[in-house]
């Protein structure tokens, strides 16, 4: 008994015959399936394998209507009967191959290229529609069957093709061997030490090193290095002091050394504290540039290195900084007594000066200092005065007896520099000032007319400043250098011999002298006028 | 009171039994899926003004009530959308994405009239080859999803930027009503749920 199906729809109606194996009214024998489209002339006619091949094909297009990606059923390809493609706007169209159509429709066709057919997405519709509800249906071929499954991955073909993919790492990988190429032809670069550090250490050495090490015996500068660091590189490797020696100069003048130890020996004393006191003599070597800056100490024996914070020197230190340059030293020794007292000794000055004692002694001096300010009558008194009184020679031996007498070396040195006396006495401050200030004019016009009257010659030279102390009666009681040229050249002034009294406790103040490098002599109160 | 039933579990709706998982591992939906949910219930709406109520009502006819418990917890469904202005950075379960599969397609059958009307229209205009303007039915559609679509999708993303023409939204807005009218047959809740995971499974 032949059973005919029918699934009617607005655009297209499928009517499936077929033969049931039973009693029981199922369509499970197909024998034509046809389906008639409305605005389609000839209706699709076709057997089991037709009907399969179309159901699938157009359902599988329905997916790729909802997702957009292409689902392989619908493709049109060499092993697929049927196929379904998009067309342009709304329209879809349906492939079938010539294999699949009957007879009668084959007869038809122009070519053998199989029959195209022009869908509107409505007639589309409901052929998928009527092909859903057979499935549906359940008394009709229930062996058929429409699978929808979701698109595995590997049927998605990506957005980009291959080759737009695969550019930028082929890109990038391209460019790195090109740099890695060049880079490979370019020279490693060597590691260029900073100059700036390079030149700076070894010259920061070299100022505190050469004598040092020359001098001090390779026991002390060990134990001195791991405590005192700014000391320890200097003294360190004995291989470099040839090196050091060679950059740097001992001092070896007389006279400069001479006024360093006695600017060494106000330094110091001006800077030991009242109460400082030692349980012994402490014994440093210290080198002093030229301008008499401390640049290194090494203590020379243990107790001394113990007792260094007690002494001034580690606040007097001068480091150097920044680009310094190799400047000359002079080596001293300094011992701290117990008592408070101070010694400068230098070990250079013995062999020069050992002659000298007699061309400049103080006591000589003086005299004659007498005698060439001729112009002052007060003056003249006052310093014969005082050359009865307390004659010269006591003065020195008063300045002297401080030196230790155990170390006839610097004695000798002491003795010998002439004006290493009268500096030393000039205290910082002046205890009891003079206040009268027709006092002071005068005694500010004495002091530079005695000062331009002993100069020698005209002065050429940098410009120089003193700082003289006068006492009540016009004497000078002591005088210092206030720059470094004044030092050197104090000399010319005959100022060591100017020295005419020994500091008392009569009222002193202090002038300022310029000597420009005009020759102009200028004097004013140190401490401007009251 | 004295109980005497143990404790109701909730139901899960048998009419979401309809809709297999298809293997998928992870609870949640792949990106494409949820941005394609919102953007057919963008076309829903901009076919019907009154769109928003009939999908409260369709949870309701449904008995979806425990999975799409409100308007709010259904807006918040719409905006994981990765493309929306507000996108919530949150998960959209299969439970709930089949949910609003049941819903689309419940309420593209109550429009399958006037989306088979605006499809005829379409192929007149085509036939014709006049603009897409001389249907009025249909250019009011294209234009409130192209107000819709502006409205609700980040600008600064790349994909909406594709869209950046009347042109381009009116293409998007036709392929929508065609998926809404595969929606409307018999096997739409299925097809549209498949189409949601193409590519997705191994």
């Amino acid at each position: 008994m032949t059973i005919q199906r029918q699934y009617v729809l607005p655009n297209c109606s499928l009517i499936l015959e077929g033969l049931s194996t039973d009693a029981s009214n199922v369509l499970s024998i197909l024998a034509n399936a046809e389906f008639k489209i409305v605005g389609v002339e000839t209706s699709l006619q076709g057997g089991s394998e037709f009907f399969k091949a179309l159901i699938v094909a157009v359902s599988a297009y329905c997916q790729r209507l909802l997702s957009g990606f292409e689902h392989p059923e619908h493709m049109a390809s060499q092993a697929s009967l049927v196929a379904v493609e998009p067309e342009a706007g709304q329209y879809h169209r349906l492939i079938l191959k010539p294999e699949i159509l009957d007879d009668i429709a084959r007869e038809s066709l122009a070519n053998s290229e199989g029959k195209t057919l022009q869908l509107s997405t409505v007639q589309l519709f409901d052929m998928a529609e009527a092909i859903d509800q057979f499935y549906a249906d359940n008394q009709t071929l229930p062996d058929f069957s429409v699978k929808l499954a979701p698109l595995p991955r590997r049927y998605v073909r990506a957005a980009e093709p291959l080759a737009q993919r695969v550019t930028p790492p082929l890109l990038g990988f391209g460019t790195l061997a090109v740099a890695a190429l060049g880079l490979f032809f370019l020279p490693v670069p060597e590691l260029a030490e900073p100059e700036g550090l390079d030149a700076q250490n070894p010259a920061a050495l070299e100022e505190t090193l050469p004598d040092a090490t020359d001098d001090a015996p390779p026991d002390a500068v060990d134990d001195a290095s791991p405590n005192e660091p700014a000391t320890a590189d200097a003294t360190t490797p004995d291989a470099q002091a040839p090196d050091d020696a060679a950059t740097v100069s001992p001092i070896t003048d007389g006279a400069q050394l001479a006024a360093l130890q006695q600017q060494l020996q106000q330094q110091i004393s001006g800077e030991l504290s009242e109460d400082a006191t030692f349980d012994q003599s402490l014994n440093y070597q210290v080198s002093v540039t030229q301008n008499g800056d401390i640049v290194a100490y090494d203590p020379l024996d243990t107790a001394s290195l113990e007792a260094i914070d007690s002494t001034p020197l580690p606040g007097l230190t001068y480091i150097p900084t920044g680009d310094a340059i190799a400047e000359s030293v002079a080596q001293f020794d300094v011992t701290f007594d117990p008592d408070g007292t101070v010694n400068v000794l230098s070990d250079q000055l013995v062999a020069p000066d050992v002659v000298a004692p007699d061309v400049v002694t103080p006591d000589v001096v003086t005299p004659e200092t007498e005698t060439d300010p001729s112009s002052s009558d007060a003056d003249q008194e006052l310093t014969n005065g005082d050359a009865s009184d307390d004659t010269p020679e006591e003065a020195t031996s008063e300045a002297t007896s401080t030196l230790p007498s155990d170390e006839p070396t610097g004695d000798a040195a002491d003795s010998a520099s002439p004006v290493a006396i009268a500096p030393e006495d000039l205290d910082p401050f002046v205890a009891t000032s003079i206040q009268d200030l027709d006092r002071i004019y005068d005694l500010n016009e004495e002091l530079r007319r005695t000062i331009v009257d002993t100069r020698s010659t005209d002065w050429t030279g940098p410009e120089l400043r003193y700082r003289v102390r006068l006492d009540d009666d016009g004497n000078i009681t002591g005088y210092e250098a206030d720059n470094a040229p004044a030092e050197q050249y104090a000399d010319e002034f005959k100022l060591p011999s100017l020295v005419t009294a020994a500091p008392t406790e009569k009222p002193q103040l202090d002038f300022l002298v310029v000597i420009s490098d005009a020759s102009v002599v200028e004097v004013n109160p140190w401490d401007g006028w009251p | 009171m004295t109980v005497k039933s143990p404790p109701e579990k909730p139901v899960r709706p048998p009419i979401l039994e309809k809709l297999p998982n298809y293997g998928i591992q992870s609870d949640e939906c792949p990106r494409r899926a949820k941005t394609q949910l919102d953007f057919i219930m963008l076309a829903v709406e901009a076919l019907d003004l009154n769109a928003s109520q009939l999908m409260l009502a369709a949870i309701r006819d449904l008995g979806l009530q425990n999975i799409l418990k409100s308007r709010v917890h259904l807006w918040r469904l719409r905006s994981t959308n990765p493309l929306r202005k507000f996108n919530q950075r949150q998960p959209l379960t299969l439970e709930e994405s089949k949910a609003l599969v049941l819903v689309v397609c419940y309420l593209c059958r109550k429009l399958t009239v006037l989306i088979r009307q605006l499809f005829l229209g379409y192929q007149q205009l085509q036939d014709q080859q006049l603009s897409l303007d001389h249907h009025f039915r249909l250019a009011k559609y294209l234009k409130r999803f192209r107000s819709h679509f502006r409205a609700r999708m980040n600008p600064k993303r790349a994909m909406v930027l594709t869209y950046s023409t009347d042109e381009k939204l009116d293409e998007l807005a036709l392929s929508l009503l065609t998926q809404l009218l595969l929606c409307t047959g018999t096997r739409g809740e299925e097809r549209l749920w498949t189409s949601l995971f193409d590519g997705e499974v191994s």
